[in-house]
Formats: C-alpha cells, sequence, structure tokens
C-alpha cells in the first residue's frame, strides 16, 4: 500500500470519532467510566494536564506498561502522548500498537525545530493548532486528525475559542480569495500552497479537528461544538471535577445534542463540582500552546524559525 | 417525503461519520437530515446508521430513547473485524453498484474482467463481513481478503470472495465506509433502493442502510 493510502485511512479513522468525546486517564478505572459514559477513545497519560501544570518538570511520554493496562481494561481506541519532535517515543507507541499518538504541547518538547515526520507511522497522529498555518503543517507532517490547542490544565475555554474561531475565520477568509491570491496568503500563514488550495476548494480542513484544551463544562463542549468543531477532547475537566461519572456522561451528551438548548439545560444540572481552573492565563508561568517545532516563540528568544522558508 | 414525493433520508447523527454521509447526499440533490432524537426520526423515510465508535453509539442511543428500534433484522452472520486490527485497514477497487441491474450479484473479480466499467474504491476500517447468510440475501458485492491483514478463521477460505454490501427487505449494508470517498454512487443507489422499496411498500417499514461501525 501506498503511503498516500495510508493517510487517507487515517484520515477516515479519525472521522469515526466525530461527534464524540475523547478523555483523559491515568488508571484501568479511570479508563471505565470514561468508556461507560459513551467516550469514543480514551488518552492514556500518566499525569493529567492540570498536574503537569502543578508539579512541572519535565514531562515525558508515559510508561508503556500503564498504557498496556489501560487497553486491556476498555474496547475503545487508546491514544498516548509523545512529545513534539520525539520520533522514539513515537516509534515505541506504535510497538505496542497504541490506536493514535499524540504529538502534544503538554509534554516538554524534545526538539524546538522540527515536528516528528509522521509520514514514516502507520498509526494515525493528532496534533494540536492554534490557526489554519500550524493546521496545514501539522497535516503536511502527516497528522490524519487535529485539535485546537487550547490551554490544557486550566479548565478555562478561551484559549480553546481563540484557536477554533481563528481556524474558522481563515477558512471563511479563503472561500472569498481570487485563485491568484492563494499563493501568497499561502506565504503569510506559512503553510503548504497544495493544501491551502484544496482548503480553498472544500471550505473545510481536510481532516477532522477537535475542541481540546480547557473544556470543563457540558456548555463548554457545545460551544465548541457550535464554532464547528468535530468533537472534543476533555482533559483535566473531568477527573478533577467532583463527579467524575457523571460530567463525562453529562459531556458526551452534550456534544451529541449541541443544538439543543433544552437539552443542555438538563445535562448542565445537578453535576457536582466543576474543576477550580486558572482564570488569568495571561500571568500564569506555564504556556503549553506556544510550543511549536521552528517557531520563534517555541525557542524562547524571539530569533526566527528555521524553517520559516515556505 | 418532499414536497414533489421525493424520499427524504435521514442520518443518525448521535457519533460517527454523520457529516460525510450528509455532504454526500447533498451532493447528488437528495435531501438528507441528521437525526438525534425520536421525534426527527418520525420525520424521514429512510436511515443511514453510519460508522463510528459502536460502543459509544449504542450507549449513547440508549440514552436518546433511539435505542431498539435501530437494531435491524438481517438474516446472515457477521464477523466483526474480519480483516483485523486497524493497522489492517485498507481500500478495494468494487464495481460501481449504479452499473448492476437488480438483482446481479457483483464481484471484484468481475469488475476486472469489464475494464470500461466504473470503479469505486471502497475503504474498509476494521470491517466487518457477512459469512453465512439466507439464499434471500442479495449480494452486491465481494472481495477477496489480503491473505496477510485478515485474521484466521475456520469458518471461512482465505481464498474465497466474501460477501461486503449486501440488501435484504428494506436492510442495505456495507463493511465498507461509503461516506470516506467523494464518489456518492452507493448513496445514489441507496437513494433509489429506498425509493424502490418504498414505492413496493406504501406505509411500511422505512428503508435503513448500515455501515460498519
Amino acid at each position: 500500500m501506498s503511503g498516500e493510502d495510508k493517510i487517507m485511512e487515517n484520515r477516515g479513522l479519525a472521522r469515526m470519532l466525530c461527534g464524540g468525546v475523547i478523555m483523559d486517564v491515568t488508571t484501568p478505572e479511570e479508563a471505565k467510566v470514561a468508556e461507560a459514559a459513551g467516550a469514543v477513545a480514551v488518552m492514556a497519560l500518566e499525569r493529567i494536564p492540570a498536574d503537569l501544570r502543578r508539579d512541572g518538570g519535565v514531562a515525558r511520554m508515559s510508561d508503556p506498561d500503564m498504557i498496556l493496562a489501560i487497553k486491556e481494561a476498555v474496547s475503545i481506541p487508546v491514544m498516548a502522548k509523545a512529545r513534539i519532535g520525539h520520533f522514539v517515543e513515537a516509534q515505541i507507541l506504535e510497538a505496542i500498537e497504541i490506536d493514535y499518538i499524540d504529538e502534544s504541547e503538554v509534554l516538554t518538547m524534545a526538539d524546538e525545530e522540527n515536528h516528528i515526520n509522521k509520514r514514516n507511522f502507520k498509526v494515525p497522529f493528532v496534533c494540536g493548532c492554534r490557526n489554519l498555518g500550524e493546521a496545514l503543517r501539522r497535516i503536511q507532517e502527516g497528522a490524519a486528525m487535529l485539535r485546537t490547542k487550547g490551554e490544557a490544565g486550566t479548565g478555562n475555554i478561551v484559549e480553546a475559542v481563540r484557536h477554533q474561531r481563528s481556524v474558522q475565520r481563515e477558512l471563511r477568509k479563503l472561500q472569498s480569495m481570487d485563485e491568484n491570491e492563494l499563493f501568497v496568503f499561502a506565504k503569510d500563514i506559512q503553510a503548504p500552497y497544495d493544501l491551502v488550495k484544496a482548503c480553498a476548494k472544500e471550505g473545510r480542513l481536510p481532516v477532522v479537528n477537535f475542541a481540546a484544551g480547557g473544556v470543563a463544562t457540558p456548555a463548554d463542549a457545545a460551544m465548541l461544538m457550535q464554532l464547528g468543531c468535530d468533537g472534543v477532547f476533555v482533559g483535566s475537566g473531568i477527573f478533577k471535577s467532583g463527579d467524575p461519572a457523571k460530567r463525562a456522561k453529562a459531556i458526551v451528551d452534550a456534544v451529541t445534542h449541541y443544538k439543543d438548548p433544552k437539552k443542555l439545560a438538563e445535562l448542565s444540572k445537578n453535576i457536582g463540582e466543576a474543576m477550580v481552573g486558572i482564570s488569568d492565563l495571561k500571568k500564569d508561568h506555564v504556556n503549553f500552546r506556544d510550543r511549536e517545532g521552528g517557531s520563534s516563540a517555541a525557542n524562547g528568544n524571539g530569533t526566527p524559525a528555521p524553517h520559516g522558508t515556505w | 417525503m418532499t414536497s414533489s414525493g421525493e424520499v427524504v433520508v435521514g442520518v443518525l447523527a448521535l457519533q460517527g461519520a454523520f457529516k460525510q454521509h450528509v455532504q454526500l447526499f447533498e451532493k447528488i440533490g437528495v435531501k438528507a437530515t441528521e437525526i438525534r432524537t425520536p421525534e426527527e426520526l418520525a420525520e424521514v423515510d429512510a436511515l443511514v446508521l453510519p460508522g463510528g465508535e459502536s460502543t459509544a453509539i449504542a450507549l449513547v442511543a440508549r440514552r436518546t430513547g433511539l435505542g431498539q428500534e435501530l437494531i435491524g433484522g438481517f438474516p446472515g452472520v457477521v464477523h466483526r473485524n474480519f480483516f483485523g486490527s486497524q493497522l489492517g485497514s485498507f481500500s478495494a477497487m468494487l464495481e460501481s453498484p449504479l452499473n448492476v441491474s437488480d438483482g446481479d450479484a457483483v464481484s471484484s473479480e468481475a469488475a476486472a474482467d469489464t475494464a470500461s466499467s466504473k470503479q469505486y474504491r471502497a475503504v474498509f476500517i476494521r470491517a466487518p463481513v457477512l459469512i453465512e447468510y439466507d439464499d434471500a440475501v442479495n449480494v452486491l458485492a465481494k472481495v477477496v481478503p489480503h491473505k496477510e491483514s485478515q485474521e484466521a478463521d475456520a469458518k471461512v477460505d482465505a481464498h474465497e470472495p466474501i460477501v461486503v454490501a449486501a440488501s435484504h427487505g428494506n436492510i442495505l449494508m456495507t463493511s465498507f465506509h461509503p461516506e470516506l470517498t467523494d464518489d456518492a454512487s452507493w448513496h445514489q443507489y441507496f437513494f433509489n433502493f429506498a425509493t424502490k422499496v418504498i414505492k413496493a411498500a406504501p406505509g411500511g417499514a422505512a428503508p435503513a442502510s448500515s455501515s460498519s461501525a
């Protein structure tokens, strides 16, 4: 099978998750709670983003043994995170037959210039994005699925909303452009021209884009669905809340019935306390969202991106 | 029905690749709506059950009051995840269903003989197949399994073509995902099928289609 076929199939595979919720879990017990609530997949990790923010230190791929114990516990797909650019962590995750790999900014970056060449793998990858340019850079590298970066572990939806609106706005902008203008637009957003052209033609991304990073309530999840997301990741929002099983179920149902305010009102009732969260993200000392290989924000010294020459 | 008497298709939109189904129906000018409640279900003439995470769909369906009525009766035995795990997903060329007159079985070998006929690229993902079925079942497509990718099953000869699309009564099912390509042939075929079933049995049961979940 050709590499291009594999990419198309992986994109199709990710479409099966549409309209669903993917939950962060740290134990087989939590994975079972997520599955029983109707999650379409779980993300197996040792520490959820809220704890990674608090603890600091280097955050790495989780112990394969811990991931496999979760895989054993549920029948839904299991995802796991590798550090940005850490292709050997990805090789290990592929070797233990994980269903999807998240090349995640929540873990410490392993390479500040390059992301993983995801075309070298058979397993599908999901990556974070803040805007259309970043989305298309990841797709070019082989990502089969995207999610907004948001700001994980904060229980604050503001960054996920910003990122989703940004992707949608730029897609709409492309719709109104003359085809002769696409070359410069591609250069401006630092994205491959062919993918820009395909987005202009279809009016949408070639892969699914989920909401992630700060979702804490059924209303948060439904808002991002109304903004055009294909599904939702919930990390710290569930197992840092007062009643995880109830909240997990409510968020799953909110993603299905995202257009029905009466149903959403019912789903928002009596689901226990939401995670406390962080309200002022700009003052917070942890910033996951600006971690991108090859970007000046990621290398921290404001020097131009080494690969900014598309 | 639309005001001009055309069949309206519903796509179960609890979870899964429902958007793509709706887009493909719209592409061929068929009215299609997303179905999330029993009330919405009552408004349509035919229903598509899209591929998705079947565990999640079943759970959400039960909580939505769409549980039991969606499970149709098909006289056959289905082997789930026949071709192996996710890394064993593949695509195969089939003859376009629109080239086939009613009742004719199509196989991928037959398609190879008629080079001029329009080919359809079918995408299989952790696909189930029909391994035993009643004589009344209308076989629509077969493929020869990949030797390496399938998990051996004593009931199935690895070299025999196996059934990946079939119809019976008011149900049409495919093991592949017709919503994952730009080709709307199977959506057109389903619309024609639904129209015929409804004309034959006015007031009767609505047709349903299921792709692999």
